[in-house]
């Protein structure tokens, strides 16, 4: 997480946020809501036990998806606790 | 076991099947040869899968390369593929 | 040419814990209040709501978040101290 330096709010709020239940939506629109495996400075994400869903669960379930999933950092609008 | 970041996520499916989201409505599944850190990757063995809306129904399309080197802005998303492959 | 006496970033370093409207560089908003921002202006937010302004000019409600928000600086158009109004 020191690509975006060790102590920036965004860094801490990560590495407390680790191993939690979050919600990360891509620029697409699609949301995946899972348990925050790991995430790096560009924020690029690991995510287990994971929902996919457009814009939010209103909208159908698309897919659930049994092993880890790699998300693109550069894809990421946003990362929430829920 | 525990990842340190995402990308050790991959470096766990070298060799192996991966499935792979782009833009655009298209989707991988191939072997993962190599990647980097800009998520350029390249699959052998691989199906792409393009989906299409063609006058309101959802179509697609398939094509089939042995070797495919895909440039990493289009990813989005990498996982194992679905069990029905 | 004469140095700015207030750089942007103070302006929104005094928003820190008081309401915010954040408005993307597509059609999508957030509500919320302040936590904090780094140097990249990723910004964190609490008890965030997502809105679209949709194609008839309407703000439609996509997600109330609870919780804190790391809202990804690279598609930040504009924050606005204060809120919505």
């Amino acid at each position: 997480m020191s690509a975006k330096g060790t102590s920036s709010v965004s860094s801490q709020f990560l590495s407390e946020i680790i191993g939690k239940p979050v919600n990360v939506k891509l620029h697409s629109g699609m949301l995946y809501s899972g348990r925050l495996e790991s995430i790096d400075g560009f924020m690029n994400v690991a995510l287990s036990k994971v929902t996919e869903h457009y814009e939010n669960g209103h909208n159908g379930l698309l897919r659930n998806y049994n092993t880890d999933v790699f998300l693109r950092g550069t894809q990421v609008m946003y990362i929430s606790e829920v | 076991m525990s990842l340190e970041t995402p990308l050790d996520l991959l470096k766990l499916n070298l060799d192996e099947r991966v499935y792979v989201k782009l833009r655009g409505a298209r989707e991988l599944i191939g072997t993962l040869q190599a990647f980097d850190s800009h998520c350029n990757i390249v699959l052998s063995d691989a199906v792409e899968t393009i989906y299409q809306l063609e006058s309101g129904e959802l179509k697609s399309t398939e094509k089939n390369s042995e070797m495919i080197f895909v440039r990493g802005d289009s990813v989005t998303l990498i996982t194992t593929p679905p069990d029905d492959e | 040419m004469s140095v700015p006496e207030i750089l942007p970033l103070e302006i929104i370093d005094k928003t820190i814990s008081q309401p915010v409207w954040i408005v993307l560089q597509s059609n999508r908003e957030f509500t919320g209040t302040l936590v904090g921002f780094d140097d990249f202006v990723n910004v964190i937010i609490e008890d965030a709501v997502e809105w679209v302004y949709n194609s008839k000019f309407e703000d439609e409600k996509i997600l109330e978040h609870h919780g804190r928000m790391l809202l990804s600086g690279n598609n930040i158009a504009m924050l606005v101290p204060g809120g919505r109004k």
